[in-house]
């Protein structure tokens, strides 16, 4: 599921009014991409996000400024993002079940009873939210872990997944048209310990090779102690786009014919599935950890 | 070992020898210089186990011996000594003293034994290469050697030696600089060595500042180079420098010189090395080029980063080719173009892609691979 925002704020001129705006949006999204969309339309992004959430499948939502406090009274704490269930269970313990009832609480309970930090949610119980619609920013880093199905001391498999990895991290740079400067490499052991070690390369690429001889250097260097691993990962940063320097023809590893290669890849995936093509090394290792190929973006702590 | 010898000579060579003194030995004695008094000369010795230089100053030598002395150090302190001559005794193979005036230093020695040997060549077996073109062959290609050690053949200089000639190539996979000088080579000694690149800048400092020393003296102008099977050594006047080669094949560095080019124009070296360097002011991490566009008689030099600025030089040339835009690292640029002295280039572009190519008189050649801009 995606989602995005739209500040629609001095567009009546030109985009008419909220809600025809947020129908002419919806039906070219279906026109367009053959998907349904829900819209939900308030003052602010919070309140817009509750109503999106309330007008699916394909409904719209709209919410009048002022009105914020009767729409929201009657739903239940969950529909508050960030409220999860167990934030829910602690909430219907002090009585609260609806967003109304949140109300009634005073502010400081909810850092008592749930943690410090969460003092926003009696914000947020009155409608409030002065977040701005703004742009994403600038992608920092691509990156791509997996958790292995066992955990393993298997190097083949390791630097099979690890291959994976970076080439499923390069494909989304090329996408972007970027490069990298920085390969990171994170694992896990079994025992949970956590080591993160980073390099810098010679020169930025994007190329599947590149970046697994750098990520295969780091793991070496990082893989100290004689422990099982749980999860590795590969994180691509201090990106950039734009120029690419080719090398000479000198019979060593030919940049262009990597490029090239990379590319004819990406676009066998494209057309027939993450699948369709891969490394010798990674088939034996094929079968082990189906749909882990991919990997999964690098989760949260660590988008540089 | 007892010696006597004149305080600015022993400054000059220990300076000239500690290049190879790193600054985090890996072994203790190697931080340290060996020294040997014999007959009327004291020799210096430093080396990493891959480089090694040996020299030789004149010294009153009362009683012979070897020891060996933390480099920096004895550096330091032979730098601040109040006296013209520098008294040096070990008595014992374990500490050194420097008297001066009544005063004295006394410094910890390593045994001379545990200083590692540098190799032996038999004299004979020596070729002979010019002092000032083998100088300048190392000036002219050493900046192109690749840092990058997955590629460790392309690691150093090659250096290859043909009847009548000798050959620098030096490469990093993106350029390709190459230098032929004349040289008094027999026949049935053609010889391709990689010589490692701390050893290539050493060799090219001893060779600059020998200029001036030696110039004058008999044979003072001829490098004498002994080739091993897996070490060399270069030698000149009172200075040795030993290498280790890199092992493995250059490779074939002729199939990156293109053949054919569409368009040659003269160009002023000193004018397109000035305007490349103003052009690389606005580099960034990001945006890493110099565009050259060729127009009816004219040279445009350009740079554009993003969120940084732009800059923009023409230069009148004698152009009336097609119009062609290429666009390269500025610094492979700058590099070539300082360390030339003539005062016309040969620049050769064949297209965006293709590489291009810098000629500087007959010997002088330079292959640079153009920046593809996406």
């Amino acid at each position: 599921m995606e989602e995005a925002f739209l500040d629609l704020t001095g567009c009546r001129s030109l985009l008419g009014p909220p809600l025809s705006a947020a129908d002419r949006i919806r039906a070219e999204i279906r026109r367009e991409l053959g998907l349904d969309a829900s819209i939900g339309v308030a003052a602010n992004k919070l309140v817009a996000r509750i109503a999106s959430a309330r007008a699916k499948p394909r409904g719209i939502c709209l919410v009048l400024p002022g009105g914020e406090e009767a729409f929201l009274s009657p739903l239940p704490v969950r529909a508050i993002p960030g409220v999860g269930p167990r934030a829910g269970e602690r909430l219907r313990l002090l009585g609260a079940a609806t967003i109304g009832d949140l109300g009634r609480i005073d502010a400081r309970v909810f850092s008592a009873a749930l943690g410090p930090g969460w003092a926003w949610l009696a914000v947020a119980a009155r409608g409030e939210d002065d977040d701005p619609v703004t742009p994403p920013a600038a992608q920092k880093s691509v990156g791509r872990e997996v958790t292995f199905p066992e955990d393993t001391l298997d190097r083949g498999l390791i630097l099979a997944e690890l291959g994976a990895l970076a080439g499923s991290a390069c494909r989304a740079l090329r996408r972007e048209g970027l490069q990298a400067r920085t390969v990171t490499v994170k694992l896990r052991y079994a025992d949970f310990q956590t080591v993160t070690r980073s390099a810098a390369l010679g020169e930025p690429t994007d190329l599947d090779g590149e970046v697994h001889a750098a990520a295969r250097g780091i793991l070496e260097g990082a893989w100290t102690r004689r422990l099982k691993l749980r999860l590795v990962g590969v994180r691509l940063s201090n990106l950039t786009g734009g120029e690419w320097q080719p090398g000479l023809p000198l019979g060593g590893p030919d940049r262009g014919r990597h490029k090239r290669l990379c590319a004819a890849a990406d676009r066998i995936r494209e057309r027939y599935g993450d699948g369709a093509i891969e490394r010798g090394a990674a088939l034996p290792w094929r079968n082990r950890t189906p749909g882990a190929r991919e990997g999964r973006p690098w989760d949260t702590g660590f988008q540089g | 070992m007892k010696i006597k010898c004149a305080k600015q000579d022993f400054i000059e060579s220990l300076q000239s020898v500690q290049g190879i003194v790193g600054a985090k030995a890996p072994i203790q004695i190697l931080s340290n210089v060996l020294l040997e008094a014999e007959g009327k000369d004291l020799l210096l010795t430093a080396t990493d186990l891959e480089v090694g230089i040996r020299r030789r100053i004149p010294a009153k030598v009362e009683r012979k011996g070897a020891i060996t002395l933390h480099a920096k150090r004895l550096l330091s302190i032979l730098r601040e000594l109040p006296v013209a001559e520098v008294a040096l005794e070990a008595t014992d193979g374990k500490d050194a003293e420097i008297r001066y005036d009544a005063s004295y230093f006394k410094m910890f020695c390593l045994p001379k034994d545990d200083f590692p040997k540098l190799p032996q060549f038999d004299k004979g077996g020596a070729l002979k290469l010019p002092r000032g073109p083998l100088a300048d062959l190392i000036r002219k290609t050493h900046y192109a050697v690749s840092h990058d050690e997955s590629r460790y053949v392309l690691n150093g200089l090659y250096l290859l030696l043909s009847k009548g000639s000798a050959r620098g190539v030096a490469t990093d996979g993106r350029r390709l600089a190459l230098c032929d000088i004349p040289a008094d080579i027999p026949e049935g000694e053609d010889r391709g060595v990689i010589i490692p690149t701390k050893a290539v800048l050493e060799l090219g400092r001893i060779l600059e500042w020998k200029k001036a020393e030696e110039g004058e003296k008999e044979g003072g102008d001829t490098v004498q180079v002994f080739l091993g099977e897996t070490q060399a050594a270069f030698s000149l006047g009172d200075c040795t420098l030993v290498t280790r080669l890199v092992e493995g094949h250059f490779p074939n560095y002729q199939q990156v010189i293109p053949q054919k080019v569409a368009h040659k124009l003269l160009l002023g070296r000193e004018e397109l090395l000035a305007g490349a360097r103003r052009m690389s002011l606005l580099a960034t991490e990001h945006a890493n080029s110099i565009k050259i566009a060729l127009k009816k008689n004219r040279l445009i030099l350009s740079a554009n980063a993003p969120g940084v600025g732009e800059a923009r030089e023409e230069m009148s040339i004698s152009y009336s080719g097609e119009e062609l835009s290429i666009a390269f690292n500025p610094q492979f640029l700058v590099d070539v173009l300082r360390n030339l002295d003539e005062e016309e280039v040969a620049l050769e572009l064949t297209d965006a892609l293709n590489p291009g190519v810098i000629r500087s008189g007959k010997s002088f050649l330079y292959v640079i691979m153009p920046i593809r801009l996406t």
